[in-house]
């Protein structure tokens, strides 16, 4: 029987609540106001849709979503394809040892990492674009990816992919046949995770971005600095409501993961 | 330690070789696609208020060319910029004035054929051949704005007060927040204007007054920006605010309780040019068919109309505002320049000085 | 039989070949630039990129008072963000993970919910609220708690609350988690034994979720110490904190050698602050 003091019945919930609140009501006041007719200050002016039609009508932010999306893709792409090769068939190799070096982008505040590769772009003279971009989303990717991908695939019983060796396939049937469908909740979660990662990040494609490549989160960041129009918040609104589809497809999986191994 | 063969070290080698060699193709590969990109298209770099980006779709309509826009926030943005990639990456930049000098002084320009520019003889003669390019080999005078102190009156309350630049600096005067710009070489040079009436000969006793005056103003700065500042004064976190000439009448456009004046004692005026930055390039015919569009009469008095700035082109049909403003800049002395008379060391020591207290 | 181990040693290779790009990818990408910035840092010269000479300059020049007021203020933003995110989180986290039932997977939807939407939308939200006319200032001039706007944005109150609010989710979930590995159990031997649920709570629950502590405080200290976008946006562009000063080294200025010098400096910082923090754990928890 647990002793309930009125502290954690009754305190704890309110405050929980509050802070929930507080967590919230920026996003909200956000959404309501992307509705604002008033297009320069924070006052309430009248319903309107007219930014939403603005944002489709604007060149710059489909071009900005555009290069977002291809950076995006491209990084989970490559961040999956390496991941699991490298944990797969590293696994019995003595690249097993260097997994801390997949640490190393967790620990380093993210200016570091975006600056010490603008350093090396700058040096070698290579093209800065959505090139670099993807390459500093992908390394970051790898950071997160390895480690799940790893963990998840450590708890995978090792007799069946023994059996399955010991059955005569090769190593590589193995790994298509038996490993990445055992693995495809982990890597479907460790792949929506990089992808926004790379879609919401803004310190790497800022400092590695060349001439003319701009992301979404760099044309929100340059448009809130140079004076914004609710035409942000259009923007804004609907970049939450997909992401929030994104996640709850993320905990969804989760949950029946968890539920599979059960 | 385990030994490895020679054998399996070589192997090893060459393997990690071919990684690196693909990995190098991808770094590099937008420097093979450029040679095969058929699209007709150019870059631009500019200031956002420089370009209705919407209203030139109709360039790309009418000639297939596609635009890429992108901005910079400061011309030492800029300057940055053109000089990590040196000069390559924009078809088209548009700096001002005194970037246009710095530009120039390490090399990073291409020399313009004015021959091949239609409107080159209505440009007013008052802005061709500046201190900052005798001659116009690198630039042409786009557009130009000068910086003015927004009030808000009503917080005044009909005492209005000396238009004067006093109204940020002095500090007897001062009882309210203001916001101020974000630019190292505009705010030394707006102090040095005060303090001491010119912006020539600043020895390092007036540099040092100019750091204590910009320090003890940090006190009462709302902000410093250098696009925001019709926010700050439209949203009322200050009644004062210096700003470029587009943004304030923009501003009081919006509001009517928001004036702009000119300061008696003069004063200062960034004039924007289009340069083109050193590279090899075949899309010279591009370049300056966009440039030809740009001074259009009609394109022209639309920008000047829509973001408040001041075309050099004469005989363009402009709205009550610029002869509204025309008037009251005959009364003030003069316009300066805001010229490199500091180093850019000393700028970036007065800069971190003040932004780090 | 030289058939059989000549396949051996192409299947090892063929690993090495496949698993490799990772290990490449990392060390080409993250430890050689690294080792690059901190190499550069000694480099002074005035053209960009030419080497004149190796120097400790760079370092001199920044041990000035300016550049240790920037590290020291970016050092207790981090340090105070920490502890207000783990005086908000910990309840929070406490309360979902030991005393909701039902709601539990919904509620932590909703907690993880903004962590995922993108950074910069979420503190430009932050405007509407702290702004002179937005939505606190009016909230509390209605209900008549202040006759003045308060002036929040543009002050580093306004960094301090949106960062809070920002790096919650980073404190909640690594201390959700430790707690939700608590064995109900023992709580319920610890009552059954006589103790006070305060007593219950800081013999028990709290030493047990020490590690979830220790990784939240972690995972919300680092990058706001090198924190760049907030105090950019929020503070009105009167106060340099690291992340704005290595932004402006190396995109407005030219003195790169020196922007990696401050950086290298700051990491050195960083590591020693870490050093010290896991100490200060150690010897208050331990």
């Amino acid at each position: 029987m647990e002793i309930r003091s009125r502290f954690s019945r009754y305190l704890l919930p309110l405050f929980v609540t509050l802070i929930y609140l507080m967590v919230y009501a920026p996003i909200l006041v956000l959404i309501l106001f992307s509705f604002n007719k008033n297009p320069l200050s924070y006052e309430w002016h009248g319903f309107t849709f007219h930014w939403y039609r603005d944002l489709f009508k604007s060149v710059e932010v489909f071009d900005a979503l555009k290069n977002s999306i291809i950076i995006s893709f491209s990084s989970v792409f490559l961040t999956i394809s390496m991941g699991l090769l490298y944990v797969f068939y590293g696994a019995t190799t003595l690249l097993n040892r260097y997994i801390v070096f997949f640490y190393g982008s967790l620990i380093m505040p993210e200016i570091v990492l975006a600056v010490i590769l603008l350093s090396l772009f700058s040096f070698f003279s290579v093209p800065l674009g959505i090139t670099t971009i993807i390459v500093g989303h992908t390394l970051i990717g790898l950071g997160y990816v390895v480690p799940m991908i790893r963990a998840r695939y450590e708890e995978i019983d090792y007799r069946l992919i023994e059996a399955s060796l010991d059955l005569g396939a090769t190593q590589n049937q193995t790994f298509f046949k038996i490993v990445i469908p055992l693995l495809y909740p982990a890597i479907i979660s460790s792949a929506l995770l990089v992808f926004i990662v790379s879609f919401d990040d803004f310190l790497i494609s800022f400092f590695c971005s060349g001439a003319a490549t701009l992301t979404l989160p760099m044309y929100i960041f340059s448009v809130i600095r140079s004076g914004a129009t609710p035409e942000v918040n259009a923007l804004s609104t609907i970049l939450l409501v997909v992401s929030s589809l994104v996640i709850f497809i993320l905990t969804f999986l989760k949950s029946e993961d968890s539920g599979i191994l059960r | 330690m385990i030994l490895f063969s020679l054998r399996t070290v070589l192997v090893r080698m060459s393997i990690l070789f071919v990684w690196l060699s693909f990995i190098f193709l991808f770094l590099f590969s937008p420097r093979i696609t450029k040679v095969f990109r058929t699209e007709k298209s150019i870059k631009i770099f500019t200031f956002p208020t420089l370009l209705d980006a919407d209203y030139i779709t109709a360039f790309e309509r009418e000639t297939g060319i596609k635009l890429y826009i992108s901005y910079y926030e400061n011309n030492d943005e800029l300057l940055a910029k053109l000089r990590r990639t040196q000069g390559g990456g924009y078809d088209i930049v548009m700096p001002s004035d005194y970037a246009v000098e710095l530009l120039i002084k390490e090399g990073l320009l291409k020399k313009i054929d004015t021959s091949k520019l239609h409107f080159f003889n209505s440009i007013d003669s008052q802005f061709l051949s500046l201190y900052f390019d005798p001659g116009n080999i690198y630039s042409i005078p786009y557009m130009w704005e000068f910086y003015t102190i927004g009030i808000n009156t009503t917080f005044f309350k009909g005492n209005m007060p000396d238009f004067s630049w006093g109204l940020i600096f002095d500090k007897k005067m001062i009882n309210y927040r203001v916001g101020m710009v974000n630019n190292a070489r505009e705010a030394v040079l707006i102090a040095a204007y005060y303090l001491f009436g010119s912006i020539d000969n600043l020895t390092n006793n007036k540099i040092k007054q100019i750091k204590k005056l910009l320090i003890e103003q940090k006190k009462w700065v709302e902000a410093y920006t250098d696009l925001r500042s019709d926010y700050l004064l439209l949203s009322g976190s200050c009644p004062v605010a210096v700003g470029m000439s587009g943004e304030i009448w923009r501003a009081s456009r919006f509001e009517k309780k928001i004036d702009f004046l000119i300061p008696q004692e003069g004063s200062f005026i960034v004039l924007d040019n289009i340069v083109l930055p050193k590279k090899r390039s075949n899309k010279e015919d591009l370049v300056y068919a966009f440039i030809n569009y740009l001074y259009r009469p009609e394109v022209q008095a639309y920008h000047a109309n829509a973001l408040s700035l001041f075309p050099v082109i004469e005989d363009i049909s402009l709205s009550d505002y610029f002869l509204n403003t025309k008037k009251k800049i005959k009364k003030i002395k003069k316009l300066e320049f805001f010229k490199n008379v500091l180093s850019e060391k000393q700028l970036h020591n007065i800069w971190i000085t003040l932004k780090a207290n | 039989m030289k058939n059989s181990r000549l396949k051996k040693e192409f299947i090892k290779e063929r690993q090495f070949f496949l698993a490799s790009p990772a290990i490449l990818w990392q060390i080409l990408f993250l430890y050689i630039p690294l080792l690059f910035l901190i190499g550069i840092s000694f480099f002074r010269s005035f053209e960009y990129f030419s080497i004149k000479h190796v120097t400790l300059d760079n370092y001199k020049v920044l041990l000035t008072l300016s550049y240790a007021k920037i590290i020291g203020r970016s050092f207790l933003l981090a340090f105070f963000n920490a502890i207000f995110c783990f005086i908000l989180s910990y309840p929070v986290a406490y309360f979902l993970a030991l005393r909701v039932r039902r709601f539990k997977h919904i509620l932590l939807f909703f907690l993880a919910l903004p962590f995922w939407t993108n950074f910069i939308v979420q503190v430009y939200a932050w405007f509407f609220i702290l702004d002179y006319h937005g939505l606190l200032n009016s909230f509390f001039l209605k209900m008549g708690i202040i006759s003045q706007p308060l002036h929040i944005l543009n002050t580093p109150i306004a960094i301090y609350i949106v960062m809070l609010f920002c790096y919650l989710p980073f404190m909640v979930m690594p201390i959700y988690t430790s707690l939700s590995k608590l064995d109900t159990f023992t709580l319920e031997a610890s009552f059954d034994l006589g103790a006070t649920p305060w007593q219950t709570f800081s013999n028990i629950t709290f030493p047990l979720s020490l590690s979830g502590v220790q990784t939240g405080f972690f995972l919300v200290f680092i990058p706001s110490f090198g924190e760049f976008v907030i105090p950019t946006l929020l503070g009105g562009g009167k106060l340099m904190f690291i992340g704005s000063m290595i932004s402006y080294f190396f995109l407005e200025t030219r003195s790169v050698f020196l922007g990696a010098a401050f950086t290298c400096l700051s990491g050195l910082f960083l590591i020693a602050s870490a050093l010290f923090i896991l100490w200060l754990f150690k010897k208050l928890f331990r």
